[in-house]
Parts: C-alpha cells; sequence; structure tokens
C-alpha cells in the first residue's frame, strides 16, 4: 500500500485553503472513508480536507475539556499528526470520526492531567470574555452572560473527567450515547449511566456556586 | 404524591429536560410535575443548569476563535504533518509497543551480563560447584568414596554425608553443627557397621 507523501516536501501549503480542497471538505457526497483512502495513497488534498472538516469541532472538544485555548490547539496539532502517522491502520467499516474523536480525547484528557493545578488560568481566558469597560452600553447583559459562563467553567473544572468528558460529547457536542461508547472506549450502557450521572452532578455544583454568588 | 413515586421521576429528570425521554414517559413525567412542587423545583433548576451550558458552549464558539485563527493554526497543521521526523512505514514498524519491548529486552540482558560478569570464577558454566563451596574443604579429608554413607564427628563442626542419589559429581549436603555439645561418638546403637568402624579409627587418629 503505498504511504502518504507529506514527509518529502517540508514547505509550508500557502496561506488558506485551495479551492478545491475547500470543495472537498464541504462536500457531502465525499464521505471520510474516501479522503483517508486517497490521503493514504498519497493525495495531499484529501488529507487538507480532513483536517478543513475536523478542525474546528476537534478544537472545541479539546477546549472544554483542558479549558484553554493554547493547549486545545497544540491538542488539535497533535491529533492531525497522530491521525496521519495512523491512517493505515484506519479500519473503514468504522466510523472515522469516532476514531478519530478518540485521538483527540484521549490527548485532551493526558492534557488535562498535566495541567492539574494551574486551572485558574482557563478562568481568567474565559474572563477575556467580558465586555470591554467601553462598551458599558450595552453592558449589563453581556457581562451577566460572561459571569454565567465563569460560573458554568467552574463546574466543569469541579467535574471529575470521566463525566467532564461525557457531559462535553453529549451536551455540548450532541453525540449520542452509542457514538461516545467507542470514543472513550466505554460499553453503551456505561456512557447512558455516565451521561445521566454527569447532568446530575453539574446541576447540584452549578446550583450550589449559583447560590453562593447570587447576580 | 409518593415519596417512591418523587424518587423515581427525580431520576428521570435529567433525561426529561434534556428532551430524551420517550413519548409517553414524557406525558408521565409532566403529569407528575403540574401535581409536586418539589419535583418542579428540581425540574426548573436543570432546565437553567442546561440552558447555563448550553449558552456557554455557543458564546464561547462565537467570542473566542475568529476563523481567521482557525485558517492560521489549520496551516501549522499541515506544516507540521509535512514536518513530521517519523515516516508512516517506520512509524507502523516501530510502535511504541515494539520500542518498549526493545528497551526491556537490552536492560534485561545488560543485567545478566553485568551479574554473571563478575562473578569471581570466570563463566557459569565452568566452576566446579564442589570447589566453590568453601565450607566443604574442611571436611574434605574425612570424606569415603562416592555413595558411601559416613557420619563424621569432632572437632570440625561439620556432618557431611554423600550418598548415591546426589549422583556422580558427588554433591554434599552440608549441616553445621550448631550445639557444640552434642557427643563425640555416637551411640553404637544408632550407627551402621562400616560407619562405626570409621569413628574407631578417628579415634584412634585423635
Amino acid at each position: 500500500m503505498a504511504q502518504p507523501s507529506f514527509h518529502s516536501e517540508p514547505s509550508r501549503l500557502p496561506r488558506g485553503l485551495a479551492t478545491h480542497v475547500e470543495a472537498l471538505a464541504g462536500s457531502g457526497e465525499v464521505g471520510d472513508g474516501t479522503l483517508v483512502r486517497s490521503a493514504i495513497d498519497g493525495d495531499q488534498d484529501a488529507f487538507a480536507a480532513l483536517v478543513a472538516r475536523y478542525q474546528k469541532r476537534a478544537f472545541w472538544i479539546a477546549f472544554h475539556v483542558v479549558g484553554r485555548v493554547e493547549d486545545a490547539r497544540d491538542v488539535t496539532q497533535e491529533a492531525f499528526v497522530r491521525l496521519h502517522r495512523s491512517l493505515p491502520k484506519y479500519d473503514p467499516a468504522r466510523s472515522f470520526y469516532t476514531w478519530f474523536y478518540r485521538i483527540v480525547m484521549n490527548l485532551a484528557i493526558d492534557q488535562l492531567r498535566k495541567l492539574k493545578g494551574t486551572i485558574a488560568t482557563s478562568l481568567d481566558e474565559i474572563g477575556a470574555l467580558l465586555p470591554d469597560e467601553r462598551e458599558e452600553a450595552e453592558g449589563t447583559a453581556a457581562v451577566e452572560l460572561a459571569e454565567q459562563n465563569q460560573q458554568v467553567w467552574q463546574v466543569l473544572e469541579q467535574l471529575d473527567t470521566k463525566f467532564k468528558s461525557v457531559l462535553v460529547l453529549r451536551d455540548i457536542h450532541g453525540l449520542s450515547c452509542r457514538e461516545i461508547a467507542p470514543i472513550l472506549r466505554i460499553t453503551h450502557a456505561t456512557a447512558r449511566w455516565r451521561v445521566h450521572r454527569a447532568r446530575q452532578l453539574f446541576k447540584e455544583r452549578w446550583e450550589r456556586i449559583v447560590r453562593k454568588e447570587p447576580s | 404524591m409518593s415519596a417512591r413515586e418523587c424518587e423515581r421521576l427525580v431520576e428521570s429528570l435529567p433525561a426529561f429536560v434534556a428532551g430524551e425521554t420517550p413519548v409517553a414517559q414524557s406525558a408521565a413525567v409532566r403529569h407528575h410535575l403540574r401535581d409536586c412542587a418539589a419535583c418542579r423545583q428540581e425540574a426548573s433548576v436543570l432546565l437553567q443548569a442546561r440552558r447555563a451550558l448550553d449558552r456557554h458552549a455557543a458564546s464561547v464558539r462565537e467570542n473566542l476563535v475568529g476563523e481567521a485563527q482557525f485558517a492560521t493554526w489549520r496551516e501549522d497543521i499541515l506544516a507540521a504533518v509535512h514536518s513530521a521526523p517519523v515516516a508512516v512505514a517506520q512509524a507502523s514498524m516501530w510502535s511504541s509497543l515494539a520500542r518498549r519491548r526493545a528497551a526491556v529486552a537490552a536492560a534485561s540482558a545488560l543485567l545478566f551480563g553485568a551479574y554473571f560478569g563478575s562473578l569471581p570464577e570466570g563463566g557459569l558454566f565452568e566452576r566446579d560447584p564442589i570447589e566453590a563451596r568453601g565450607d566443604v574443604e574442611a571436611a574434605d579429608t574425612f570424606l569415603l568414596p562416592l555413595g558411601q554413607e559416613r557420619w563424621l564427628s569432632g572437632s570440625g563442626g561439620a556432618d557431611a554425608a554423600l550418598s548415591p542419589a546426589h549422583g556422580l559429581m558427588g554433591r554434599l549436603s552440608l549441616r553445621t553443627l550448631e550445639d557444640e555439645s552434642l557427643p563425640i561418638l555416637l551411640e553404637d546403637s544408632v550407627l551402621p557397621a562400616r560407619a562405626k568402624a570409621r569413628t574407631v579409627v578417628d579415634a584412634d587418629r585423635r
């Protein structure tokens, strides 16, 4: 089987997406499996299309787990590098995005473990979302929203990783428990139970924080 | 409303609030909530928490990272893939598991070599297992030919016995006599005839 030939040309690609790559990424007719096969055969555009198709989703999953933009960006980049290395191992009978999200989730959880103890930074980062003081005219609603965001972050950061993971995948990214199970390497029943428990825990802690800090 | 009924309903509320309960179950939950203020309060808090999570996700997506930023990162990703140091074929051959196994094997070989290389008498298979036992030498002069039993007693404080079962190498099983007060000559009734003669010779020597 021919291997991708990305290693032969270390130069950077031109800025922005080429039109045909953009079309390939946005095309509903070209499935992930087709792009993977083309990438394995050395088609660089096919891999670029996969990146374009999954970059944002991978980033947001990583971000909601690790809580920091820089770390989520690094996790996403590393996930694509590993994906590229592992392309020949892809089993076309299985869902591509489930396989790829597993790589992302594993890297994000590893990163989160390394970050334990430096959690405050992510709250600062979210604080940057607060409106500028000059925008006071539109202010109150935006400030309230930013405060609520901070409260949600506090709750997410308090949650155990296994509950946080399912909550992010199910309630933020809308994946079903059947999709979550293979990503986290758990059974469907376990995924359902964890989602249920994660929602309960989220509600309990959110309520505690909101009552402590009445706006 | 019974406490058990409320307990059962509260369990189903997270899924109900997320819109995941089947139609029939949803109708039952709604019916219960109409009549139960406590469960209504619980459902209300769950709904607020859920909305806060949804708002948070939407807000972060809209405000945190722009399209231009994503475009730059996409270039970085493709550049990183281009310049990845390990080629695909090599990566599949040298998986992390294989690397780990090779490292363990190399470390084991090193330890094996270091241990046996440090032995005082050369190679493992060149050593004579009998001569290497310094404690045997003291009793050596009293040994009888292979296969003959012997009870030795005297000032040496060592008791050596040979048995045909020990094979041609005539391995020794040694037992140090810890009790110095053990009688020098064993009682006649205990000794076999040949050993009895030997003990007499030993006594004569002394």
